[in-house]
């Protein structure tokens, strides 16, 4: 049994044609807002998820969290850099000393101030980290106060253009250069030289040890568990309180802080099970670079928990106006369904009919949404991470897959609006609708 | 027959319709007037008795800095400032490190913690009733904590139960008794747990460092001086300090979630235009809908004027019932969505979380203005129809 022809419903959406804008304006802009709010989560993950190579490790003090809140000793630290699955160049390991500190700057044009990290690194510390470029003036000189700024906080704070003069720990720095991270984390930094900022702050232990593990095979933490290089029990991220208060006899056992699909290197894995190696008692934890900042996603931005509670209720009220305007297009046409069931379509087809009209509709709708969206693609902001208490500067991303997902939304109300209309449409009593006038 | 009956009757003639559209005016009014509570509330959040004689002073460079501890004295040396006690904020784990678990955890001088935040009111943690006596038990236990009733709800805690909370910021955890519960109806946050500043000193082996100053000004007028004072005072040392009011102090926190104004107000300004569209829609499909009999009633001597006037009363009307019941459910829901924020960090900001009641207020205005700014379009035109065009058409 053929369907009723596509072409009935779209006539009548092009007739009807007030009706049909408006019900899909209506429908675009809870699908705009959903957009919206999917790109800033995609923005926000690019910046945290996009950050990382599987063989670059972090130690921070145990339970840290995040290197604002670490502390490393100096000799924790020697330490550190003569494990022997560190990488060397010639007899030097690849490793750098790192201090945070945060400053409270201003935005620029208003809107309050916030916390910015400010890195103190070194050399190694930058070629550990290929992506962030130098893309203005130069880097800061050993033993100078001068800092490099991100381009996205150069572009949203105050005292970080090229030639300012930031007040950091009672002097003036210049920042001398420009840097860009692409979409990494580190694009939401300030860096300068760790000796002098450590010394400026009086910092006398640092506040991480990055390491570069020696080459090796890389695989994701499920494959090495696949391969019996890992167990089980050593990943997962959500320890219970007893486990972090206790270090237990058996360490192997303890978790590693693995995120399963993440890839870590064999060398990279023997680092992460160190500190037991460093310390008696363990006081230091180690993580992926990559875990590192994956794990920042988890306490999530409110912005976005508050865009899908509104996207929601949005979603339910163009919900309310699809069935209205397919009940008012089913009202007027009930001799026409009349007609159509009487010549031989059974109810079936009916439904089908409407449901397909009422998605169609919601289609347009959810694409001009979803179009209209890319208005705030690209945009740039910035919102606190609380993970590290800092600004996390990001951009809006409407990506080939938020679109998808815009449309379908658009076409889920579709269905949810056009399904009771649809079925009241399969109902209709044939002799009375073609009497009616 | 009343024309109010003769509307009345109209909107009740197609039921689906008018429930259909009044439900989707009612959402809309709710998240416009649910957004612009929630941005008034972050903004101006402890605004009321209590916190306007505080003020918080915090090392310059940024809140993650400590101050050494004599600091506190040399504020509480200053005469038109009441009391003043160290905070620390701790910052640990509780159970585990999911969001849900967070809380505040700040050290006090348990001496004078109930002289500068005198509107958290020591109650019993089961009942809510006053219990001032408990704060007692707390002053006397080094180890002991107060924290809010609402607290001691979440985590079905009981008065004398351990916890232990696991240091992220500093390399101790902290055994802590619960001695006390706290409720503040206003002024203060519903969210924190306090416990002894000395405690926690000895615990770090006495480094004198403590995170910011809390002081309560003798009086409101003395805030401005007391904060020039303070800041003058610390100028050029090792330690710098910025001195705010609580008020200015907590907006900071909401400042750095970024632009949230202009992101709210985006959003509740898409929601008034898709309501637009809504009323029109319903209107116009009315409208239509009755061109035949509007017509009738025009021959039978009812002027255009006339006949416009009853169809913006109906849909003014639908519009006034869909906005009441929207605003009546985002008063509605104040307790729920506060309720629902537990589990994520917003929970420190939605604490306390109530609507003012110009809000629903405004948020009905909204709606009636967009209902019959939408409608009067659609009306129009079917009130100046001509009589036999309208008469040809049917229905």
């Amino acid at each position: 049994m053929l369907g009723i022809p596509l072409k009935y419903n779209l006539r009548h959406l092009v007739v009807r044609w007030v009706a049909t804008v408006m019900t899909a304006l209506g429908i675009a802009l809870p699908t705009g807002v959903f957009c919206a709010v999917l790109a800033l989560n995609k923005g926000l993950e690019t910046a945290l998820k996009q950050t990382g190579r599987p063989d670059t490790v972090v130690f921070l003090r145990k339970n840290a969290l995040s290197e604002t809140n670490s502390s490393v000793s100096r000799e924790d630290a020697t330490k550190i850099e003569a494990l022997s699955d560190v990488a060397r160049e010639g007899d030097r390991s690849v490793a750098s000393r790192e201090v945070i500190v945060l400053l409270n700057l201003p935005r620029i044009g208003g809107g309050g101030n916030s916390n910015v990290a400010i890195r103190g690194t070194t050399a190694r510390g930058r070629a550990l980290r290929p992506e962030v470029q130098l893309v203005e003036g130069q880097w800061p000189g050993d033993g100078l106060s001068e800092v490099v700024v991100a381009r996205g906080i150069a572009n949203r704070f105050e005292n970080c253009q090229l030639g300012s003069r930031l007040p950091l720990g009672k002097r003036d720095w210049r920042v001398v250069g420009i840097f860009d991270a692409g979409a990494t984390a580190y694009g939401s930094e300030i860096w300068g030289d760790a000796e002098t900022l450590a010394g400026a702050f009086l910092r006398d232990a640092w506040s991480a040890v990055w390491v570069k593990a020696k080459p090796s095979e890389v695989k994701s933490a499920e494959q090495w568990i696949a391969a019996g290089k890992l167990k089980p029990s050593m990943t997962g991220p959500d320890e219970p309180a007893e486990e972090l208060l206790q270090v237990k006899e058996d360490d192997d056992m303890k978790s590693l802080n693995l995120v399963e699909e993440s890839l870590v290197s064999e060398s990279a894995l023997e680092l992460l099970k160190a500190p037991k190696k460093i310390t008696e008692i363990a006081t230091l934890e180690a993580m992926t670079e990559v875990d590192y900042f994956r794990k920042q996603t988890e306490l999530g931005s409110p912005i976005a928990g508050i865009g899908s509670f509104i996207a929601l209720v949005m979603a339910v009220g163009a919900a309310f106006a699809v069935m209205n305007t397919m009940y008012a297009a089913i009202a007027s046409r009930s001799r026409e369904i009349a007609v159509l069931r009487a010549i031989g379509y059974p109810r079936r087809a009916v439904m089908a009919s409407f449901l397909v009209e009422s998605v169609i509709l919601a289609l347009v709708g959810g694409l001009l949404g979803a179009l209209a969206s890319l208005a705030v693609n690209g945009i740039s902001t910035g919102t606190t991470n609380f993970a590290t208490f800092s600004e996390l500067t990001f951009a809006f991303r409407v990506t080939p897959e938020v679109l998808g997902k815009g449309c379908m939304f658009g076409g889920f109300l579709g269905v949810l609006g056009g399904l009771l209309p649809a079925y009241r449409a399969s109902r209709t009593p044939i002799l009375q609708a073609m009497r009616a006038i | 027959m009343s024309y109010l009956g003769f509307v009345l009757a109209n909107l009740l003639r197609n039921r689906r319709r008018s429930i259909l559209t009044l439900l989707s005016l009612a959402l809309s009014v709710f998240l416009i007037s649910t957004l612009e509570g929630l941005l008034q509330h972050v903004q101006n959040s402890p605004r009321m008795t209590g916190s306007e004689r505080r003020v918080i002073v915090r090392r310059r460079t940024s809140l993650q800095d400590r101050l050494p501890e004599h600091y506190v004295d040399k504020v509480r040396a200053i005469p038109s400032v009441e009391a003043a006690t160290p905070m620390l904020w701790f910052g640990g784990l509780y159970k585990n490190t999911k969001p849900e678990n967070f809380f505040g955890q700040l050290s006090c001088d348990p001496d004078l913690f109930r002289q500068i935040v005198p509107e958290a009111e020591v109650v019993d943690p089961k009942t809510g009733e006053p219990r001032p006596e408990l704060y007692e038990e707390f002053r006397k236990d080094r180890s002991g904590a107060i924290a809010a009733r609402d607290l001691f709800v979440k985590f079905g805690w009981k008065l004398g139960d351990k916890i232990t909370l696991i240091g992220t910021i500093y390399p101790v955890n902290m055994e802590l008794t619960l001695r006390a519960a706290y409720h503040a109806k206003q002024g203060t946050d519903n969210q924190t747990l306090y416990y002894h500043h000395k405690y926690i000193d000895e615990l770090l082996g006495r480094p004198g460092l403590i995170g910011v100053v809390s002081a309560r000004a003798k009086n409101v007028d003395d805030i401005p001086a007391i904060i020039e004072q303070v800041d003058a005072k610390f100028a050029n040392s090792e330690f710098e300090t910025l001195t705010e009011t609580e008020r200015a102090f907590q907006a900071g926190f909401v400042q750095m979630l970024g632009n949230i104004e202009f992101f709210l107000r985006a959003i509740a300004t898409a929601v008034a235009f898709a309501m637009l569209m809504v009323a029109a829609n319903t209107t116009a499909m009315a409208a239509r809908e009755r061109a035949h009999e509007i017509a009738v009633m025009k021959a039978i001597g009812f002027t255009p004027a006339r006949t416009l006037a009853l169809l913006l009363m109906e849909a003014t009307l639908l519009c006034t019932i869909g906005a009441a019941v929207g605003a009546f459910l985002a008063w509605a829901t104040q307790g729920v969505l506060e309720a629902a924020s537990q589990a994520s960090v917003m929970s420190f900001f939605l604490s306390g979380y109530s609507l003012a009641p110009w809000i629903p207020v405004a948020g009905i205005a909204i709606g009636v203005l967009v209902g019959v700014a939408s409608s009067l379009g659609p009306c129009w035109r079917v009130a100046q129809l001509p009589i036999v065009v309208g008469l040809r058409r049917t229905a």
